[in-house]
This record gives C-alpha cells, structure tokens and sequence, in this order.
C-alpha cells in the first residue's frame, strides 16, 4: 500500500503544484487573483481533445500550437481587462470570476456537456515500485517537473526573471529603478498561463474533459497556495504536494469516505492556517505599500 | 451623460419587464398543453425532451387525444429547470410553466432533489405530474398525505424497489471467473458513490454478494462528481478482487470506466453504471471500456411487442440510442394520455383513479403502479410481468444483452439476440503471469 | 400623536431632501403596492426571492464592503441556517417563527467560528480561506446524510403562509426591517452607534485604527455576527419559501452571487445590495428565454459594469445626483442652488466673483 500512495500522491501534487505555482508567480508578481487560472487548464485540455481528435494531429504539434493561441489569449485578457482592474482586489477577483464563466459558457457552445475523452500521448502502463502506472502520468510528472525547472532557471538566470522577482519583491521601487511594471506583469500572467496550459494538456488525457472540469481544481489550488504561503513559489509548489498526498491518503485509509477527500483536504488547510496564519513559507510581515 | 442615459435605460427596462412579466396572457388552450421538466442543457433533459416528443408526435398523427368524444392535440412547453446548478431554478421553473404558460399537466424532471421542490410546486396547483427521480422518499409523500400529493406519479421505479435486479448477473460472472481463472470463491470489490439511492445498498450489498459465494474484499465510495478514481482504482486491485460491484449513477461512472481500462485494472466491471448505458459512452472513453456490464432499461431485443419498433424509429430520429430518459418518458406519455381518454375528461381528480389502475404494456415493459399497501404508492412495479429491464455488455463497441440469460432460466423469459458475457480481454494475460 | 408628527417632520427633514433617500423611501413604500398591480404568483415568486437575496447581500456587504473582509464563502452562513432551520422546524416540530431564529443563531456562532482565523489572516488569505467554510461544510452535509438528507436535502419544510401574497409580504417586510437595520448599522455619518466609521476605518488601514485606540478585534466580530446573523436571517426565510434546504446553497456560484450583486449595485452601502439584486436578478430570469446564452450574457455584464463603474452603480449615481455643502458639509441635493441647513450657495460659480479693482 505504501508505494501506492507515494507515487499516486507525487502524481497528484505535481499537477496541482503546476497550477499553484503559475497562481502563485502572477500574485506574488503583479498582486492579481487569478480565479481563470484553472479555466485556461480547462481550455487547454479542450483545445489539445479538439486538435487531437477531432483534426487528428500528433499531439506534440498540438500542445506548441496550442501554447502559443493560448498565450496570445492570456496577453488579450491581460491588456483588456486585468490591467485596468489590476489596483482593485476586489474588482479582480470578480473580473476573473466572470472570464472562468464566459470561457465555461463557450466550451459548453461549442462542446455540449457530454464527456470527451482524448487519446494518451503515450499509451500503455509500466511498473514502478511494482505500481501499476500509466505511461501517461510518466509523462505527466515528467513534463511538469521540467516545466517548474524552467520557470525557476527564467527567474533566477535572466534579467527579465530578475525583474520579476524585483518587482514582486517591492513594485514602488522597481519602477522606480525603470522597470515597466505593467510589462513585467504581462510576462508574469503569460508563463503562468503556460504552465497552466502545458499542465491541462498533459493531463488531459487522464481526466474526463468537460466544460465544469476547473472548479475543482481551482478550490485545490488555493488551498496549495494558501497553505505554503501566498507568493512563495517553493511554499505552492510543497502545499501542492502536501494536498496531493492528503488526497491519496484519504481514500486509501478511509475508502467508504473517499468522496471526502476535497473537504478534508480543506479543513487541513484551514488548520495550518490557524497555527500559521501567513502559510508555511509565506513572510509573516509583509507590509502593503502599494 | 451617454453613460448615464444608457444606465437609466437599462434601469427602466428592468422594471418594465419585470411589471410586464405577469400580463402576459396566454391563449385559451383547446391543445392539452404538457411542460416537459428537465435540465435542457443536459444530455438527460434532452433525451427526456425527446422522448417525450417522439410519443406526442405519434398521437397527435393519430389525431391528438380523445376526450369524451372530443379530439385534442398536445402542445409540448420545455421548462428549462437548470437542475444540476440550482434548485430555486426548478421551482421557478415549474411554477413559471404551470401559470404563466398554462400547462395542465407535467411530464419530466429528473435530479430527486429538484423533483421534491417541483411536486410541493405541481401539488399546489393540483396538477398531474409524472415525474423521474428514484429516491424513495418522494414516493413515500403520496401515503403520508395522499389528499395533496396524489397528483403526482412516478414515471418508473424507486432505487429500493430495484436492488434485487442488482444482483442478477453475479452468478454469471462468479461462474466465469471460477472457470477462467480457477479462482474458488471470487473477491468482490464494492464501490457505490455517494449519493441518497446508494446509500441503502451500503447494508444490503455485503449480505447480497456474500450469499452467493464471493467474498467482499472493501467497500468504496467516491463522489457523485469526482475526476479521478485512480486512486481507488489502485486500492481494489491491490486488495486482489476479481469483480468490481459498482453502483454509479453519474459522472463518475465515465471515469470509473475508463481509468479501469486504461490501468487495465483485472477485475470484471459490472453493476449499475449510468453512463454506461448512453450511446455516447463508447466515444467517451474512447472506446477502451471493453466488457463493462450493467443493468439497464431497454435494448433491441423483444422485451415486449414494442420494444424493437421503439427502437429502431428512434435511431432512425435522433441517431443515438434510447435510454432511460428516452424511453420511461416515451412510455408515461402514452399511458398519460390512454388515462385520460379512460377517464373521459381533463379533470386530474378524475384522472389520478385511472392512473392508478391502468396497465400499460410500453416499450420498456408492463407499467402497473403501485398500490397504497407499500412504502412508496404511485411508482412503478418492478419484476417479471412489470418493469424489469435487461443487463447488457459493451463488447468491442457493440450493445449488447447478456440477462435474462439465454437459456431462459429466469423465470422462463427467453428473448432473441442474447449473447454470453465475457471477461475483459486483459484478465487472461494477468492470470498467464502467475 | 406628537410622536407621529414627529417621526413624519423627521421624514421630511432628513429624507426627503436628499435624492439617494427620497428613492429609497418610495422604492421601499411602493414595494408593498406591488400586489396590487401584480397578482401572477410567479412572478410575486421571484420578488419575494429577489427580497430573500437583498437581505443576502446586504449580510455580504457588511463584512466585504464596509469592512473590507472579503468574504467568497458567504453561502456557508446562508446555507448553515437554512438546514438549521429546516431540521428544526422538521425534525423538531419547531414552527415557523421559532425556527428562522434558530437558525440565524447558530449562523452567528459559525460566524464567530469563521471570525477566529480570519482575525489572524489578512486581507486576501482571508477571501481565499473563505471559500473553504461552505466546502467543508458540504463535507458535513455527505458524511451525516442522515440527518442532513445528503444531496436530496431536506424537505417537506413548512412554508411562511398559505398565500403566496401573505408570503411576498411577511419577505418584504423582513427586507425593509433588515436593510433599514443594516444601514443603521454601519452608515458613517449616524450618531446612534460608532459600528460604521470604525469598519470603514478598519477597511482603509487597520494599523492606524489600532494606533487610535481602536478595538478592532471587538469590531470586526461585530462585523462578523452581523453578517451572519443576516445572512443567516435570509436562509431560514429560504428554506420556508422554497420549502428544501439542499447543498445547492453552498456551492461556489451560490457564494459568488452577492459579491456579483453588491458590486454591480455599490460596495460600502447598503443601497448597493439593494440595487444590485433588484437590477441583476431580473434580467437572470428574463434571460431563461435563451438558455444556452444565459451565463455568458450574465458574465458579460459584469466585466462591463467592473470595468466602467468599477465602484458600482450606486456610488456613481449618488456622484452624479448629491453633493456636500462647502459650509456644513451636509448633503444635498445637485440641482439645489442653496444647501437647505445652512443656506450656503452650493455652487460657486467663479465668472461671478466681483471684480477686483
């Protein structure tokens, strides 16, 4: 049982750390709730089902193309919408909310509810630690982990990384040093789009794709974001994992209970939070000068 | 100042419509006018939409209902209840149908929690509803207050009345497997989602399997809306069960499948799946959920002198399949309407007495409603000689009925077209290993 | 009889003059002449149901608007005391009127319970934890489906009155006490109770509040009861209306809906709830007439009126139809040439300052 529940909750945390530290860098960097953020995963995962098996094209074109509509998407919903809200909290969180309905509504259009399901890109299972595993969620895990990988070598090996971090650091006086926050911001909300995308592609082929599929995850990932401490990548990144492996551990030690495990997963955020207010990793005074 | 006219104008056009939503006056209806309840942005609502259009299509070709000499037609009024989202929707909806457009009588709905609020709806407007819904307790209304609810009738049965078919084909698998496998006593993994029909059969399940002859190896229960079964799925296979029992009603019915096909977990996957009952589940799990087997409503097989007709006219109408929306409402709209022509009048409270008698042979089976003396009055019998359904296979893509099995065993049914059941193809290869 | 005469001069000095509570007080009064123009019992249906969220929202604006507590979970007050009161008045034969109760005092306990973590947390780890409250509780709900009802609720609750009129105005009733109540509560510029300027301080800065000697622990639990405790209020009326409390009420959307109304109405005034409801919900429901656009068009009002009127509808009408007097400060009406305390002119036009020499 064990090994089960050690690779089943390292395949679980890490397509939630993926979306979490996406959410994560666009709060940490330009202050903005993302409630989308899972709505573009959703409109990844239907876009890779529309071009995989409706048009037939191998899926490593697919997820390039793919990428680059949905970061033309993210740039369009960023320069129409977010920046002009962007000082508001309140205003973004509702602004957001109405964008994951309208991208909710258009899948429903064009789609119907009915379940689609999409090809694996890699089919069949092998063996891991006598676990059975998809090929699937090899590449799965695999694609995530390289995609955190590059984001953290973006921040931390290149200017532009540099001014990301600056700017989540103190935004006053990075423009005040001469870096073009609303640009940085752009560049903020279009990598975490990506991941998020690369995440739903991927991990399409696992879930039943269907116009409803972000709420859940959206709930998940704020509790991993919550939980390691909003803007603190490395604190999504573990909240992620830790949520992943309470998911796991749920339904395998309390099987009659395992329609339970989103709750439980909550009330253990709720509290951590109540012994450690800021989240694990977060920073306990961070002053809002803004 | 253009904004703020634009502004005023929305302001006022609000107020207008909302004053003007009650003056809308109908006409008077010589057409019997019937809402068909549903979540019509659902595939459910619109098979019930469907079904209920094809019966209404056939009688008014005929000449439209007979009442006491004179000939009506029926006019279908949708009623868009948005049942998954919002239940205050359905009441709405409901109350909106019966006096803003008039309807006499209801025939649809489908989520027992939003059937509840739209009976207490109909039962205060004293209209006849026959509605879906297989929770018990909605039944149990009509005796605990039959003067108010016994208006409204179930257009099939409950989930108590039908646990029994349930376990039908254990004995078939068990049989398999034992001579497939050489496995003495098979284990048998329980999952039933958590939702108000299963819960009965959390008690009932164990005692049920276990008399005849597997063992039960766990019980799961996952989320009427979860994703991912993986999880679980991993559980039942460590555990060593060689048939899954699941009792899932609704979306995760598509997961359960396809994720036991994609892990090739090596268990049998029968019970009642909901999904797995729709055309559109071969295409939804890509055609990888070999051999999943479950109980359900209709097949082209001779259920009754209907059954193959009903069959082929619809695929020839809407290219799918019928399913239980499809066809329970299909059969309540002929046997509404043969009530009525019995009753010889539009009058409900002389209605209700003819629904209550009427034996209506359908497409799906005999209907005989259920009598004052049981728990849930008003639903629909359930057994040989009333509703009984039949248990299908999905083999390589195709439908297919494999109970009553073909040797008429079961009390002597005996249809055409019946094949064997057979085990998934990637149970033999497990075996091979050990 | 001096009391009345009283109470109506008052009317007329501190209400009728300014044209924010000249609306108000017809749009209120007229509310209960609506039966007679309209008899169609669904449509007293929906206002009654529109009254039911007013009160909602209002509970929601207490705490997001003028306290800046950014509540996403308000369903789980909604919906706690919806199935209070249900199993009450069902399971323990409570009626009607001791049931309601009931169960807004038990939303004021989770009220309290939610208050705790949030005292620590700040601003938008408050929001997002909020969210988490009506998921837990849904857990509840499944795990004890015995009493709960599970996803078929509970029903067969009894219903306020026998006639839909009575109905529409006992909710009608309950609205106007419960905003009247609210704008009490928490208007700034009342001399009855201190709760609005110091939620409103708290909301601008809470350290400085802090500094001044403010308790601001002791005022956001005010917030807190309040809140629940209307929202709580709300829910039990659901219940009795639409006669079933089912975990419809604490699902995400259900949550979202009175931050959409008070942000499209106004935030940080009660009015704005009012609004918000009186102007969305309608359309919602006229909107059934093409489903598949329905939410999509209802999304799409909300990013156009955040992105024009990102302060909400009410604030920017108040700006264009009241000012403050240079001298007293009171308010007034735009049109006024003289404010009608003092007699200051209202607008001073510089073209007529005399000329110096």
């Amino acid at each position: 049982m064990f090994p089960i529940i050690l690779i089943k909750g390292a395949m679980t945390g890490a397509v939630y750390a993926s979306l979490a530290v996406g959410f994560s860098l666009v709060f940490g960097v330009a202050r903005i709730i993302n409630l989308a953020h899972t709505a573009f995963f959703m409109l990844a995962a239907f876009a890779i089902y529309a071009m995989v098996m409706i048009y037939h094209w191998p899926p490593l074109a697919a997820v390039g193309v793919m990428l680059i509509g949905i970061s033309f998407l993210a740039i369009a919903v960023y320069l129409l919408f977010l920046d002009r809200v962007r000082e508001n909290e309140g205003a973004v969180i509702l602004v957001t909310v109405a964008l994951a309905i309208i991208f909710q509504e258009t899948m429903l259009l064009l789609f119907e509810s009915t379940f689609r399901a999409v090809d694996p890109f890699v089919r069949g299972t092998t063996q891991l630690f006598g676990v059975t595993v998809l090929r699937q969620e090899l590449l799965i895990f695999g694609v995530t982990v390289a995609c955190l990988i590059a984001v953290l070598l973006f921040l931390y090996k290149t200017r532009l990384g540099l001014s990301l971090r600056v700017t989540a650091q103190d935004r006053e006086t990075a423009n005040l040093m001469g870096i073009n926050v609303k640009w940085v911001c752009l560049v903020s909300v279009v990598v975490a789009v990506a991941l998020a995308a690369v995440a739903g592609a991927v991990v399409s082929p696992t879930l039943t794709v269907e116009p409803y599929m972000w709420s859940h995850p959206l709930v998940m990932m704020f509790a991993a974001v919550i939980l390691g401490g909003l803007g603190s990548l490395k604190g999504s990144f573990i909240g992620a994992f830790i949520l992943g492996y309470t998911e796991v551990l749920v339904v395998f030690l309390v099987p009659a209970g395992s329609f339970i495990k989103g709750p439980v997963a909550m009330l253990i955020m709720v509290i951590i939070l109540l012994v450690r207010p800021e989240g694990l990793f977060g920073v306990a005074f961070e002053e809002e000068r803004l | 100042m253009k904004k703020c006219a634009w502004l005023c104008l929305m302001a006022g056009l609000a107020m207008v419509t909302i004053l003007s939503l009650g003056g809308q006056a109908s006409a008077e209806s010589k057409p019997i006018k019937i809402g068909v309840p549903g979540p019509m942005n659902h595939v459910g609502g619109k098979h019930i939409m469907n079904g209920v259009s094809m019966a209404c299509d056939e009688i008014n070709k005929a000449g439209g209902v007979n009442v006491g000499g004179q000939k009506h037609l029926i006019e279908l009024v949708p009623v868009d209840t948005n049942e998954w989202v919002s239940v205050t929707d359905a009441a709405t909806a409901v109350e909106r149908a019966i006096t803003v457009d008039k309807v006499d009588f209801l025939v649809g709905g489908w989520l027992s929690e939003a059937v509840k609020a739209e009976q207490d709806v109909a039962m205060d407007y004293k209209k006849i509803m026959i509605s879906g819904g297989m929770d018990i307790g909605i039944g149990k209304r009509v005796k605990d207050n039959y003067s108010r609810y016994k208006y409204w009738f179930r257009a099939y049965y409950n989930s108590t009345d039908l646990a029994d078919l349930y376990f039908v084909t254990l004995p078939m698998f068990r049989d398999l497997v034992k001579k497939e496998l050489g496995v003495d006593k098979p284990k048998v993994a329980i999952v039933l989602d958590k939702s108000a029909w299963a819960d009965p059969l959390v008690e009932m399940a164990p005692k049920g399997i276990e008399s005849q002859g597997c063992e039960v190896v766990g019980l799961w229960r996952p989320s009427v809306t979860a994703t991912d079964m993986s999880a679980e799925l991993l559980a039942i296979k460590e555990k060593g069960a060689n048939i899954i029992w699941a009792m899932v009603g609704g979306p995760d019915g598509v997961v359960l499948c396809k994720q036991w096909a994609d892990y090739k977990i090596p268990a049998v996957l029968m019970g009642s799946i909901g999904e797995a009952t729709y055309d559109t589940f071969w295409k939804s799990t890509n055609g990888t959920a070999n051999m999943v087997t479950t109980n359900a409503v209709i097949a082209p097989v001779k259920m009754t002198d209907k059954t193959v007709p009903f069959w082929d006219k619809y695929v020839k109408t809407y290219g799918g399949f019928p399913d239980i929306y499809v066809t329970y409402f299909y059969d309540n709209v002929h046997r509404l309407k043969e009530a009525i022509e019995n009753a010889g009048s539009l009058d409900p409270d002389r209605i209700v007495p003819e629904l209550e008698k009427i034996v209506y042979p359908g497409a799906a089976g005999t209907y005989r409603c259920t009598g004052m003396d049981t728990s849930s009055p008003h639903d629909i019998c359930v057994g040989v000689g009333c509703l009984l359904g039949v248990v299908i296979q999905w083999q390589d893509g195709n439908y297919k009925v494999i109970w009553p099995p073909a040797d008429g065993s079961y009390y002597g049914i005996k249809f055409e077209g019946i094949v064997p059941a057979k085990l998934p193809p990637w149970m033999g290869k497990v075996v091979e290993k050990n | 009889m001096k009391f009345i005469r009283r109470q109506f001069r008052r009317i007329g000095r501190e209400v009728l003059v300014i044209p924010g509570r000249a609306i108000a007080f017809i749009f209120l009064i007229a509310l209960f002449f609506v039966p007679l123009a309209i008899r169609d019992p669904y449509v007293l249906k929906v206002l009654t149901f529109m009254n039911i969220f007013v009160i909602y929202a209002a509970s929601w604006n207490v705490l997001g608007g003028f306290t800046g507590q950014f509540c996403m979970g308000q369903g789980a007050f909604f919906g706690l005391a919806a199935y209070t009161s249900a199993i009450m008045n069902l399971r323990l034969g409570l009626p009607v009127w001791a049931s309601i109760p009931c169960g807004a005092v038990v939303s004021i306990l989770a009220g309290m319970l939610i208050a705790v973590p949030s005292l620590r947390l700040r601003g938008i780890y408050f929001s997002l934890v909020s969210l988490a409250f009506p998921i837990i509780l849904i857990g509840l709900v499944y795990v004890f489906s015995g009493v709960t009802g599970g996803e078929m609720g509970i029903s067969g609750v009894d219903v306020l009155a026998r006639h839909s009129i009575v109905v529409y105005f006992i909710v009608v009733t309950a609205m106007v006490l419960c905003v009247l109540a609210m704008w009490k509560l928490t208007d700034p510029t009342t001399k009855v109770f201190r709760l609005g300027v110091v939620l409103l301080a708290i909301q601008e800065d809470e350290i400085s509040a802090r500094c001044l000697g403010v308790n601001t622990i002791k005022y956001k639990l005010l917030a807190f009861g309040i809140s629940a405790f209307f929202a709580g209020l709300a829910g039990g009326l659901y219940v009795h209306v639409l006669r079933i409390a089912g975990p419809s009420t604490l699902n995400l959307m259900f949550s979202f809906n009175p931050i959409i109304w008070t942000a499209f109405g106004g935030m940080g005034t009660i009015a704005g709830s009012v609004v918000g409801v009186y102007l969305l919900y309608p359309v919602m429901e006229l909107l059934r007439f093409i489903p598949q656009l329905r939410m999509l068009i209802f999304a799409g009002i909300i990013i156009f009126v955040i992105l024009l009127m990102p302060e909400g509808l009410v604030h920017w009408v108040r700006d264009k139809l009241e000012e403050n007097c240079p001298r007293c400060k009171l308010i007034n009406a735009s049109l006024r040439r003289d404010c009608w305390a003092c007699g200051a002119p209202l607008h001073i036009n510089i073209k007529q300052r005399p000329e110096v020499t």
